[in-house]
């Protein structure tokens, strides 16, 4: 052809390519390496809350006393934490150390390093015994650790001492049933005289934080003990899927939908909050005018059982280069002067030694009742161990049971249907079957 | 072409060739192998067929809903989206003392983040103290919860979609000043008022505009993602919530994608918007030879 292009022409353009590619390539290897930590340093992901303060001073003193392993503290957006993480994880730039409680670790588990033989090798050092028997037990992954906690959040029952106060009404007590609770939050619904509305309870939406409470409390669950099928179509599961319907629906005792009132219970309008979260402790007790308190969570008709007691802990990524020098960063944060200070921060220890020596010294702080929070770990219930238990619980399950609270289907028939999907979805897609 | 100019042509072009070759069509037909895949990001992809396409289609019982939310919201907010954009050029292309501060104002909002302009809207939109309610209760009306109710939800999405109509109106701006001063003249000559003017001779001479703006807000509004994610995320509805009345298509891809690392599922959604798009565009094509006038 006589216009085709020459040999030497295409040389030419096959120059500039690779010109090119080396200019991206030279671009591409400058940013990796502004981003990433130097070869001896370790990635620490931290969310940037209220705990920024501890973990500054945990990394200061870390620093001090192992200078030889530097770290490198990425500080995320608490809400935007898991959204970061994931994101770093599908790029294969996971931070060395991150947080990753019981919740997420059977889905994470792909990108966690096994740390079992480090916590067999350290069990002395580290003391297990001394850890609650029960968050211990929650730490552990088909008999591995992934994990160590440094605190825990149990299901309690919060409580407006200011509220019960101005209603005459006793407070809360820990042999309380499902029908105290409803009495109770009956009466310290009401409206004062300068129009503010007082609701009884809160009610926890768009997550399973507190549903699964009262189906676990009659007797049924979400899934069957080998989280192969969900169960939440049984008449126990149902019976409690209507008692948490029923408090807005039939005893008004929350508010409607959408409008409770600004910042929930922390706003001083709600007088109880079941379930809750230890980790807003920090934020209620900067709150001068919350009177707050906590009791274990009010027995069901089946038991009192089902309270979800989960972990938050710290594991190491996969791909970390020393996962030594890790380990001796966790082993520092869940430590006994690492737990002392994170108890005085206002988390839950997970030593049973710390929690004594510090009995006396948080007889003055909120809440006095702190040893609910202990006794309540014989009542709490870890989440199903299934990889597929976040996408069942919030995309498949979820959307039923948030339909059931706009009125527009019945609690079983939100129970059928979640279960019908979220079956289906175990059957074609599942990663928790383990045959056929 | 001359073979100097040839050779010129394919050396300036060979970086956006080989820019497109290597990181846009490589990872496109990646992707549609990953989507005839079952891969988790960590272990290599396994084969399955057309496995994530049957259980989007037959299985799945987020998929349709998002299909649903997102044809809803293209039918509704595009069309809208383009009417206000087009009144407020006509506004905006008149000879009044200083039109430019209000050009300025009214394109102002198009240049905010849609994360930051998410967030003041879930405050305008929330049901007890936000701006909407409050002014609604000044009247006498009980606003509802926007942000929590599966009716109200998608609504507020729309209604929210429209603050960005700047990208548009500019563009619509630009088509009317390019409408030449004699046809309106010729018009008047003829009779013309005001409304014939616009329907007989700014309509059509701005077709190709109102084309090009609808076709571009046809695209964008299949791929809305932003917006509903911070919904879900300040609102407390969680994404796509409540009751997957926000759950866009695309929000639906990036959950299947990278928060549960359905890295197969996630493709196989891309490639069916993919061909979703394509086939709204053809037929956008199609229909355009009806209605945008043609110069020559």
């Amino acid at each position: 052809m006589r216009n085709s292009i020459s040999s030497k022409k295409w040389r030419q353009i096959a120059a500039v390519i690779v010109a090119f590619l080396a200019c991206v390539a030279i671009g591409a290897s400058v940013v990796r390496d502004s981003r990433v930590a130097s070869p001896r340093e370790l990635t620490w992901m931290l969310p940037s809350d209220l705990d920024r303060p501890l973990y500054e001073g945990i990394l200061r003193d870390f620093a001090q006393a192992h200078p030889e392993i530097p770290i490198k503290p990425v500080w995320v957006t608490p809400g935007q934490y898991q959204v970061k993480l994931r994101t770093l994880l599908a790029a294969n730039q996971a931070p060395d150390i991150f947080r990753c409680g019981d919740v997420w670790v059977a889905n994470m588990l792909p990108f966690l390093h096994d740390i079992t033989p480090l916590v067999e090798r350290d069990a002395q050092q580290i003391d297990l015994d001394d850890i609650y028997p029960e968050v211990r037990a929650a730490s552990c992954y088909k008999c591995r650790y992934y994990f160590i906690p440094s605190w825990y959040n149990v299901s309690l029952l919060y409580y407006n001492k200011k509220l019960f106060d101005e209603r005459g009404v006793a407070y809360p007590r820990a042999d309380w049933t499902w029908d105290n609770y409803i009495q109770a939050a009956r009466k310290l619904t009401y409206r004062r005289p300068n129009g503010d509305q007082i609701w009884g309870s809160d009610m926890t939406t768009g997550w399973w934080g507190e549903w699964l409470i009262y189906v676990r409390q009659s007797g049924g669950d979400l899934f069957d003990p080998s989280v192969e099928r969900c169960t939440l179509d049984s008449p126990s599961a149902v019976r409690g899927l209507e008692f948490y319907f029923d408090r807005m629906s039939q005893y008004h005792v929350v508010a409607p939908l959408g409008f409770s009132p600004p910042n929930g219970f922390a706003g001083g309008k709600i007088a109880m909050l079941p379930g809750g979260h230890v980790g807003s402790w920090v934020t209620y007790n900067k709150l001068p005018n919350l009177d707050w308190d906590i009791q274990v969570m009010p027995r069901g008709p089946f038991s009192q059982k089902g309270g979800e007691i989960a972990m938050d802990s710290w594991g190491i990524s996969k791909t970390c280069n020393n996962p030594e020098a890790a380990w001796t960063l966790i082993k520092f944060i869940t430590s006994k002067d690492g737990i002392r200070r994170q108890v005085l921060d206002g988390h839950l220890s997970i030593r049973r030694s710390v929690s004594a020596e510090l009995k006396q010294q948080l007889t003055s702080r909120r809440p006095a009742n702190r040893d609910a929070s202990y006794r309540a770990l014989q009542f709490g219930q870890r989440i199903p161990q299934s990889p597929d238990f976040i996408e069942l619980a919030i995309d498949i399950v979820q959307p039923e049971v948030d339909l059931m609270l706009q009125g527009r289907q019945s609690p079983k028939q939100a129970a059928h249907k979640a279960a019908a999907a979220a079956n289906q979805f175990m059957k074609v897609l599942g990663r928790s079957r383990s045959k056929g | 072409m001359e073979t100097r100019e040839k050779k010129w042509f394919w050396t300036m072009a060979a970086p956006a060739v080989t820019g497109f070759v290597f990181f846009v069509l490589g990872p496109m037909l990646y992707s549609l192998f990953l989507s005839f895949t079952k891969f988790d990001v960590v272990s290599p992809p396994v084969w399955i067929g057309t496995g994530n396409y049957s259980y989007l289609l037959h299985d799945d019982p987020a998929f349709w809903p998002s299909v649903r939310v997102t044809l809803i919201f293209t039918a509704v907010s595009v069309p809208l989206a383009l009417i206000i954009a087009l009144i407020v050029a006509l506004l905006l292309n008149t000879n009044v003392r200083g039109i430019g501060v209000f050009r300025t104002i009214y394109y102002l909002p198009s240049l905010l983040p849609s994360v930051a302009s998410g967030v003041l809207w879930v405050w305008v939109f929330d049901p007890n103290v936000g701006l909407f309610n409050s002014l609604l209760r000044l009247i006498g009306i009980q606003g509802p919860g926007w942000t929590s109710s599966v009716v109200w939800a998608l609504p507020a999405l729309i209604i929210m979609s429209l603050w960005g109509f700047g990208g548009s109106m500019v563009i619509f701006l630009a088509g009317l000043q390019g409408v030449s001063r004699s046809l309106y003249e010729a018009a008047s000559l003829d009779g013309a008022g005001p409304w014939e003017k616009f329907v007989h001779v700014t309509i059509p001479q701005i077709s190709p505009v109102i084309f090009f703006n609808l076709t571009t807000g046809l695209i964008g509004a299949m791929k809305v993602f932003d917006n509903a994610y911070v919904f879900g995320a300040a609102s407390g509805a969680g994404p796509g919530g409540p009751a997957r009345a926000t759950l866009f298509y695309v929000l639906n891809l990036y959950q299947k994608a990278f928060n549960y690392f359905h890295m197969g599922l996630g493709s196989a959604m891309a490639w069916l918007l993919f061909i979703a798009i394509m086939v709204l565009t053809a037929i956008n094509f199609l229909l355009a030879k009806r209605w945008v006038h043609q110069a020559n």
